[in-house]
């Protein structure tokens, strides 16, 4: 069979169990008794296998079979969970990832790890010596109703049975041999349990076995020469369950079984959710959103035409094709919304290799998840939170005697926390560390040359802060392989300006730092200015503008050779857009001439144009392979004319 | 006479686009060519090399127009070029600037290689060489052509930055 055509699910089914292992297993090493957490992982391990064994990646199967062996261990309790078993799971994900990487990149799978399948083996073997047979009855959950049925059916002299039926190999319809089975059994009694569900017996979702509780009055014989019956049926065993074990231990169980079956509600929904979704090629999203981006640069086109023309039916219509056109956008923008959850899944893990390398203790707190991001931003993010988080672990948190030292409880706290204000996504990672000694860094930028004596003394802490997105700069004298190579910060900064957000430090000596991230909620279509410098048309996004003025050449003064302007009071650095665009036919210095004042961050400064057109919606196009990365320019869009404008990049001009 | 050695003196028959700057001959194989369009209003980019003229808006594309002139050292002749052609390699459009294009026809194709040193032009950006009712046609290697230009915008940058 050809397979490949399913490549591309395959990769995004199996990623989205991977990261679900992931979190489940360290959800398990915090609370190692919680049963449907490891039901969790050992489905998603289960469903792993199968569809690597479809795919026919055979190593993949087979280490995700030695992985089952283990958790089924885990699960029946005859191995408890420890941290080393977690450890070698985790880096059975790791392995398990690399070969669904593999299979991409070069259509092969490579060879499993060394080691894990032996590690794996030997897990599964030290524990096998105890007793294999354990009764079995005990392990299984009943609820109350269940138990409320048991109870009362023991009451009247009925039996209950646990029946094990298993399929003949290469069943075909092996839903309609279940239902067999149910009829059959439902002439002899009452059918109270069945695992796996029944809905999922009806919809194939098991292999060739499944358990039925039966409440019946007649002798186990006969129900299974009954059974036997049935063409491809087979009855594995049947037992009678003794119930008053079941019952006793009901009470004890009662209370961490209410927080559990919250749990598998939880499950048991978010799986309905599932058949409520569609999975869309992120492409075609992409292709969705140009098209809409498309109709608004039509649109504007449309409304510059009727301005010319007072048709008052006309504008009318537009008007509603206006507010159409809007809510198309906003809906096209929220399919293209992804909860942050995607980039922030993969944190706990990191966290914890992290500080269990470094020997801090870290408790990792997430925050708003659920908030959501464009898709082409959640992309992006990842990178440079990884970055933060890294650095919050390296400098900022303080191994557990120092913290004790100072005061501190020993545990670090570090808290990664999204929200959404207005259009706005703010993210923030803060920690309860050492914080960023400013004089310090003070020291250090003055005697790595990055500002000179005099100009430390003057700045202010902000400005001293900022030093440490400079390129090369690093507070950490001692490299190691988590951070302190000197690059991070500024790698950060770029990457959340290229996504034209903001970033911002908060600090305290010995409290802890917060880093703020201030991001738009899509870069696709923004407000912009359109300005005119000489014949040309230039784009300014709004988010950038604080304001626009005229410019008044008395008010222009000169300081060392540059040009500012005062306005109210305040010095405000001048750019000639004509000189810094090199404009081939710059006004004539007859007109009058506008300022617009545009910010990064604290700092302003004013740019100088010869005409302010006015504020619209624009899309913003890539200018194409060839052309990106030109300082200066953050893209190009078209006009309602079908003109071509460039948009400036108002942070790469400070 | 010059003995060419048989390996490397290939002929093949291709389709080729078949365009004038200036004076000289130039080809362009059909798979690269999207489509031959009048020029369009062109947007200068800032800070871009030279030799790109801008952007233009192609049904709502935006793609950049190299002024082929420039690049070949060739003076387009009376100074108005005519044609726009858009190419593409990979993931790359652009639009190359011409004087006039005369049309798709088949040629043999010579390896450019031999051919040329023999003739001691210089052969940037050539791929081949073909007859046509005596003209010589040079057939333009759009691959190295781009990757040159994406060499020249990073030695740009690096000068200004």
């Amino acid at each position: 069979m050809d397979v490949s055509k399913y490549t591309d699910i395959f990769v995004a089914e199996s990623q989205e169990h991977l990261d679900n292992l992931n979190k489940n297993l360290l959800l398990l090493e915090k609370n190692p008794d919680n049963k449907s957490v490891l039901n969790e992982i050992f489905r998603s391990a289960h469903t792993l296998k199968g569809m690597a064994a479809t795919m026919g990646l055979e190593r993949m199967a087979e280490l995700t079979h030695e992985m089952e062996t283990v958790l089924t261990l885990l699960k029946e309790g005859k191995i408890a969970v420890k941290q080393e078993i977690i450890d070698l799971l985790l880096r059975c994900l790791d392995d398990l990832h690399e070969m669904i990487r593999g299979f991409v990149d070069e259509g092969k799978e490579p060879s499993i790890a060394q080691g894990l399948i032996e590690a794996l083996h030997k897990l599964s073997e030290c524990d096998s010596d105890q007793s294999l047979e354990q009764t079995e009855s005990s392990d299984i959950e009943f609820n109350e109703y269940e138990l409320s049925v048991l109870k009362a059916s023991k009451e009247r002299d009925y039996k209950s049975y646990h029946i094990k039926i298993e399929l003949a190999e290469g069943t075909v319809m092996k839903a309609a041999r279940a239902f067999m089975v149910f009829r059959c059994l439902e002439d002899f009694g009452q059918i109270i349990k069945c695992i796996p569900p029944v809905q999922d017996l009806e919809e194939e979702k098991f292999d060739n076995c499944f358990e039925i509780f039966l409440i019946a009055m007649d002798d186990a014989e006969e129900i299974e020469t009954a059974l036997n019956n049935i063409s491809e049926v087979r009855v594995a065993s049947i037992k009678e369950i003794n119930i008053d074990k079941s019952l006793s231990s009901a009470p004890a169980a009662g209370e961490s079984k209410k927080g559990d079956n919250k749990v598998e509600n939880s499950v048991i929904s978010s799986q309905s959710l599932h058949l409520k979704t569609v999975r869309v090629d992120i492409d075609r999203l992409d292709d969705m959103m140009n098209l809409v981006g498309e109709l608004v640069i039509n649109k504007t086109r449309l409304e510059q035409i009727a301005s010319g023309y007072r048709m008052s039916e006309l504008e009318e219509a537009i008007e509603q094709m206006g507010r159409l056109t809007t809510d198309l956008q906003s809906l096209v923008m929220k399919v293209r919304m992804v909860p942050i959850r995607h980039v922030f899944d993969r944190f706990p893990r990191m966290v914890r290799d992290i500080s269990h390398n470094l020997q801090k203790d870290v408790e990792f707190v997430i925050e708003g998840e659920e908030t959501e991001l464009d898709r082409t931003v959640i992309d992006e993010i990842g990178e440079p939170l990884v970055h933060l988080l890294r650095n919050a672990l390296d400098h900022g948190i303080e191994p557990p005697d120092e913290r004790a030292a100072a005061g501190k409880q020993t545990t670090g706290l570090l808290r990664l926390a999204a929200r959404q204000e207005g259009n706005n996504v703010i993210i923030e990672v803060e920690d309860d560390g050492r914080g960023i000694d400013i004089d310090e860094i003070r020291k250090q930028a003055i005697s790595k040359g990055f500002i000179d004596p005099r100009e430390g003394e003057l700045l202010d802490d902000k400005a001293v802060l900022n030093i440490i997105f400079e390129q090369g700069f690093s507070t950490n004298n001692t490299v190691n392989d988590i951070s302190g190579r000197g690059i991070g910060m500024d790698v950060v900064k770029s990457k959340i300006e290229s996504l034209n957000g903001a970033l911002e430090i908060e600090t305290e000596k010995g409290k802890g730092t917060k880093v703020i991230i201030n991001l738009p909620l899509t870069l696709a279509i923004i407000q912009a200015l359109l300005v005119k410098v000489g014949e040309e048309q230039y784009a300014i996004p709004l988010h950038s503008i604080d304001e626009t003025t005229l410019l008044i050449p008395e008010q222009i003064k000169m300081v060392q050779n540059h040009e500012v302007f005062l306005l109210r009071d305040k010095v405000l650095p001048l750019i000639r857009c004509s000189r810094l665009l090199e404009v081939p036919t710059a006004n004539q210095k007859n007109n009058e001439e506008f300022v617009v004042v545009v910010h990064k961050g604290a700092q302003r400064l004013g740019l100088v144009v010869d005409e302010l057109v006015g504020q619209q919606e624009i899309v913003i196009k890539p200018l194409g392979n060839l052309l990106s990365g030109i300082p200066g320019i953050a893209g190009a869009t078209i006009l309602g004319n079908g003109q071509v404008a460039t948009i400036l990049d108002v942070n790469s001009l400070f | 006479m010059v003995n060419l050695e048989p390996d490397s003196y290939i002929s093949e028959r291709r389709q080729i686009v078949h365009f004038l700057i200036g004076s000289d001959n130039y080809g362009l194989e059909v798979e690269n060519v999207q489509e031959i369009i009048r020029p369009l209003p062109v947007t200068r980019v800032p800070f871009a090399p030279a030799f790109i003229e801008g952007v233009i808006n192609l049904r709502g594309c935006i793609i950049p127009v190299i002024k082929l002139d420039d690049l070949l050292g060739r003076q387009s002749e009376n100074n108005g070029y005519n044609r726009v052609i858009i190419a593409h390699y990979q993931d790359i459009t652009v639009g190359l600037k011409v004087d006039s294009v005369k049309g798709v026809v088949y040629l043999n194709i010579d390896s450019a290689d031999p051919i040329l040193k023999q003739a001691q032009i210089k052969t940037r950006y050539l791929s081949g060489i073909g007859k046509l009712n005596e003209q010589l046609i040079l057939l333009l290697d759009l691959a190295s052509l781009l990757d040159d230009v994406k060499l020249k915008k990073q030695e740009e940058k690096c000068s200004i930055g």
